[in-house]
């Protein structure tokens, strides 16, 4: 070790050379892992997560996954055999909370059966968790809050144990908080209230009769979360239900069967927006590719210094040392290297992981408490890598060594004859091959995003904010409160303009209707007609800017007081309906049927310009708008036009005050920032792939010029030779370069290749990335070969700079 | 052919300068065999490197072919070089990974000829060395006669006016020294200027004139035995 350590630090360059190298690969490597364990193999704070599945019904294509009803599950699900327990629960809900303020806060929020907590495993923070005791029809509602709810909302008061709250205007008593970053067992929603299903079925659901959701066996309203016995597997309990029957009654809507599916795997497929697995994966893949290339890197570097220690080591064999101990020699330098590159790659880790937390996660997850740690496991695999690394990069050079020819070495004969090609050659094209991966992903990614930044999304943008307002109360109020809304906008001096809208562009999440048949209009034999449908309130287009091409804006004859969900009313079209249904008709006064017999009559009244409405590279998307009326939502977005978007959103605030609606926290913003968060994951995406892209190519930069820059130092004999027979410096540079560039050019091939097959697991990763992107790969390969030239050029050009005597005569 | 005019070279040392020539004073005519001797550190390779244009660093004038050395700018002294001198060293100094073809071909690379004509110089001076059979071994494979005779080949294959030759047999045997000492003179005999550095006063005697370095400083000069004339 001694030994070991004195050698490497008479090289001074060469041994911070390989330090920097393994630390900073490894550091960058661990930290990206740490995330993708933290998504993938622990999304679930819950105990035993691989004993737990959700079940579903089904329909007959088996890909539909529907929720249950209460009689169901107690009369269907719980005798199944496989099971050790079955807890039920909703996730969706929304509660006004009166938290004494004038304007009432919205909270996310949940209703669980009482051994819900129980079945997970999991273990109240502060009081108790929700239990059996609580599956009381009719009792008091208590409730339990989320972690992060009770820092944000109640300033992490220990005493809220006990305390009342008012939600959606009943009294709940708080009796405990849950652990730190427990979602349930999805990962998109993460109420910040649970409460008991039987007694706050009703609560949850929006309805004053609450007993429709309690006894009706149609209604599938609720979530299905079994703990399988142990030894049981998923396909076991799948055969344990068909035993028992666990099919729908007669007259019920699914004449399938059940599905069960680990919950793990449930909730990452079903992950927000930025969808996390999905990320993990690509996380993956990068790890790996940067693992490739501090191999590449190190084992280059080390080969290079193996050619040089060659006479040495043939000196040493000669007095008697063996090959055992020549290769001890080796391995002892390779595991100095390898402790020190270790504990520096460590922190480089600790501070990056934090870094990519505050940007990454916060950005694509939309949730800021994935806890990535370096864990033992992280840990674990950080030592797997390092080991892996140290060990691939370290048998080349031993091998090198330990087969040194006796002889030859110290007869002074050197290569017998040419190579092809060399291993260190071929490193490089593999370090080359997979940095141009990740450059092209790159540029592809930025140049998609760069795109769909200067897309026209077809509204106005500019002193405009919206925010979700939410009645709390039934749906039988909720109309009475969005009027006064409306009515107090429209008072404000300051407003331009006021609408509601169900849906906001531009947002992924939507209404659509299938089963419609627009009058005319002949669909193909296999067409299935699913239009997007936004209920809006009139002055709506005005309030977005978005153009009345023909017909008439929405008025108050068109908005009903009892909205019969969408079956006769009069609706507008956008263009991209118009062209697509009817393309050679006027619009206006068609009609648009349901085409199952429903009594469905929508009557076109407007057509409207188009506009971006779920994503910003979309085409033109047929829009039907219907009087909010007809579709009425306990959850409706206000949106405003004002001289400013801040005094819009101040608006909306003063205007819901005193109305008994709730404004849910973090969705009042302007316009802007709607448009900045939901291109975040894009921009957090590309920002994650030219940051990898950078960093490798660095890696590969440093390793190309180490490996350039030593070789050419073990080549000044042959550069003082060639000077000595003529050659100028450019000549001699262009010669030791010519082979440089060879390497590089055989690397951006590779790179091609591979990046035609990762293409196909990247296309649509962001939005406007194509499986093929010719001018990315065009631009990466460019890039590269300029950086790989200077990085042979440097190195070259200096040892070039040489006495022709002062080497030859070294000899 | 080549004139060297009160030629001096030194480093620094010590705080001072480290004399490495005094005073050289020397002219050799075309067509001449000069031998240089001396023991080590008499500044025999220095001298030759100064000869060559291979080093740069020196007071003096030096003239050779009537372009005066001292006072023309780098890139001409290049080009000089490549015009009228050939080397030949000690250790032969063959890449080891080009073929016996391509080390005599790589001068001729550095002067813009075409590539037939290469071939045709090339095939010349296999033919005329006898190693066209051993054309594409490596220098590894080829004893150490045979690599300085690729060596002299490869300085000759320029047709250079000047061939300047370090301690040319120094790593060789005694035959094969002699065969590559007889192989100068004929090149000698055919109108080739040659200068060597030698320790080896039977090698010595080959050269016309003999020069006798100590201490940088240039002794009297003598002339070669009858060895030269006999070539025993």
């Amino acid at each position: 070790m001694i030994l070991a350590l004195k050698q490497l630090l008479r090289r001074p360059v060469y041994f911070f050379a390989l330090v920097l190298v393994m630390s900073t690969g490894l550091g960058g490597a661990v930290s990206l892992y740490a995330i993708a364990d933290a998504v993938l193999f622990q999304p679930l704070r819950v105990q035993d997560a691989d004993a737990l599945i959700r079940v579903f019904q089904t329909d007959e294509s088996r890909t539909a996954r529907n929720g249950w009803s209460l009689p169901q599950i107690k009369e269907d699900l719980r005798d199944v055999e496989a099971f050790a327990g079955v807890a039920h629960f909703y996730d969706h809900a929304t509660y006004t909370w009166s938290s004494g303020s004038e304007v009432r806060e919205t909270l996310a929020g949940g209703v669980a059966s009482g051994n819900f907590f129980e079945l997970l495993g999991v273990k109240p923070f502060l009081g108790r968790l929700l239990q059996p005791a609580d599956d009381i029809r009719g009792g008091p509602v208590v409730g339990v809050l989320s972690f992060e709810a009770w820092q944000s909302r109640f300033a992490a008061n220990p005493q809220i144990i006990g305390e009342h709250v008012t939600l959606n205007d009943r009294l709940v008593t708080i009796v405990g908080v849950t652990p730190p970053g427990f979602s349930g067992v999805s990962l998109s929603r993460r109420p910040d209230v649970w409460l008991p299903v039987s007694s706050a079925a009703g609560m949850a659901m929006g309805a004053s009769d609450e007993s429709r959701f309690l006894d009706a066996r149609t209604l599938h309203w609720l979530d299905v979360v079994a703990r399988l016995k142990p030894g049981i597997t998923v396909e076991q309990a799948r055969r344990a239900m068909e035993a028992a029957q666990v099919i729908p009654g007669e007259n019920e809507v699914y004449p399938a069967a059940a599905l069960a599916i680990p919950a793990r795997e449930v909730a990452l497929s079903r992950y927000g927006e930025g969808d996390a697995a999905h990320l993990s994966w690509l996380l993956l893949g990068l790890v790996a590719v940067l693992l490739i290339i501090v191999c590449a890197d190190v084992a280059g570097l080390m080969l290079v210094r193996a050619e040089t220690q060659r006479a040495e080591t043939g000196l040493r064999m000669s007095l008697g040392a063996s090959r055992g101990r020549v290769a001890m020699n080796v391995l002892g330098e390779a595991f100095v290297i390898s402790v020190l590159a270790g504990a520096v790659g460590l922190l480089f880790a600790l501070a990056m992981s934090r870094g990519l937390q505050q940007t990454l996660v916060s950005d694509l997850v939309l949730q800021n408490d994935f806890g990535i740690i370096l864990n033992a496991r992280v840990l674990a695999a950080y030592g797997i890598m390092l080991f892996t690394v140290s060990l691939l990069s370290g048998i080349a050079p031993m091998r090198r060594l330990v087969g040194t020819s006796l002889v030859k070495v110290l007869a002074g004969a050197r290569q017998g004859e040419r190579r092809a090609v060399n291993l260190r050659e071929l490193l490089v094209v593999v370090q080359a091959g997979v940095s141009m991966v990740l450059l092209t992903t790159a540029i592809s990614f930025a140049g998609a995003l760069l795109d769909t930044l200067k897309v026209d999304p077809g509204f106005a943008i500019k002193n405009r904010a919206a925010a979700l307002v939410s009645t709390g109360s039934t749906m039988e109020d909720s109309l009475a409160v969005y009027r006064k809304v409306l009515r107090n906008l429209r008072a404000d001096g300051r407003v331009v303009s006021v609408a509601l809208a169900q849906t906001v562009p531009v947002s992924q999440s939507g209404f659509r209707i299938g089963g419609l048949a627009p009058q005319g209009y002949i669909p193909a034999a296999d067409e299935n007609i699913v239009i997007d449908v936004n209920s809006v309130s009139e002055d709506y287009f005005r309030t977005l800017g978005i153009e009345l091409l023909s017909g008439r804006d929405f008025d108050a004859r068109d908005f009903s007081e009892d909205g019969d969900g969408l079956t006769t009313a009069n609706v507008i079209v956008n263009r991209a309906f118009v062209d697509t249904y009817w393309p050679e008709r006027p619009a206006l006064g068609l009609t648009i049927g349901g085409t199952g017999g429903v009594g469905t009559r929508l009557t076109v009244v407007g057509v409207v310009g188009n506009n971006k409405q779920r994503s910003l590279r979309e085409p033109p998307l047929p829009i039907i708008y219907a009087p909010f009326t007809q579709l009425l939502t306990r959850e409706m977005n206000v949106v405003v036009h004002a001289t400013s978007s801040e005094i819009a959103l101040q608006a909306i605030r003063d205007a819901v005050r005193g109305t008994g609606a709730g404004l849910s926290s973090g969705t009042g913003m302007s316009l802007r920032e709607r448009l900045d968060v939901f291109m975040a994951p894009d921009r957090a995406l590309t920002l994650l792939a030219v940051g990898a892209a950078v960093f490798a190519t660095l890696l590969s930069v440093v390793g190309m010029y180490g490996v350039a820059a030593y070789a050419a130092r073990q080549r000044q004999r042959e550069i003082g030779i060639r000077y000595a027979l003529g050659a100028t410096r450019p000549q001699i540079t262009q010669q030791f370069l010519h082979r440089g560039v060879i390497v590089a050019v055989c690397g951006i091939g590779a790179g091609s290749l591979l990046t035609a097959f990762a293409s196909r697991y990247l296309a649509g990763t962001i939005a406007g990335v194509e499986q093929s992107d010719v001018l990315a790969a065009l631009l990466a390969g460019l890039l590269f070969a300029v950086v790989a030239l200077l990085a042979n050029l440097v190195p070259v050009w200096r040892a070039a700079d040489v006495a022709p005597m002062s080497v030859l005569r070294d000899e | 052919m080549l004139k060297l005019t009160n030629v001096e070279k030194s480093v620094p040392f010590e705080g001072g300068r480290l004399w490495l020539l005094r005073q050289i004073n020397l002219e050799i005519a075309a067509g001449d065999f000069v031998s240089i001797t001396g023991p080590s550190g008499s500044g025999k390779t220095t001298l030759l490197n100064i000869l060559g244009l291979m080093d740069s660093d020196w007071a003096g004038e030096y003239e050779l072919a009537g372009e005066k050395i001292h006072a023309i700018a780098d890139k001409r002294r290049a080009a000089l070089a490549r015009e009228h001198v050939g080397f030949i060293f000690q250790h032969y100094h063959l890449l080891d990974d080009l073929s016996v073809y391509e080390n005599l071909e790589l001068p001729l690379t550095y002067r813009d000829i075409g590539r037939a004509e290469r071939q045709s110089k090339v095939a010349d001076i296999l033919d005329r060395f006898g190693i066209v059979g051993k054309k594409d071994l490596f220098p590894s494979q080829l004893s150490g006669g045979q690599q300085q005779l690729v060596a002299v080949g490869r300085a000759l294959i320029t047709q250079p006016s000047v061939i300047l030759a370090d301690e040319p047999t120094g790593a060789l045997h005694s035959s094969q020294g002699r065969t590559i000492m007889e192989l100068l003179r004929e090149l000698n005999e055919d109108g080739a200027t040659i200068v060597q550095v030698t320790h080896n006063p039977d090698n010595a005697a080959y050269g016309r004139r003999i020069i006798t370095l100590q201490d940088g400083w240039m002794q009297d000069e003598g002339a070669a035995d009858d060895n030269h004339k006999t070539g025993t």
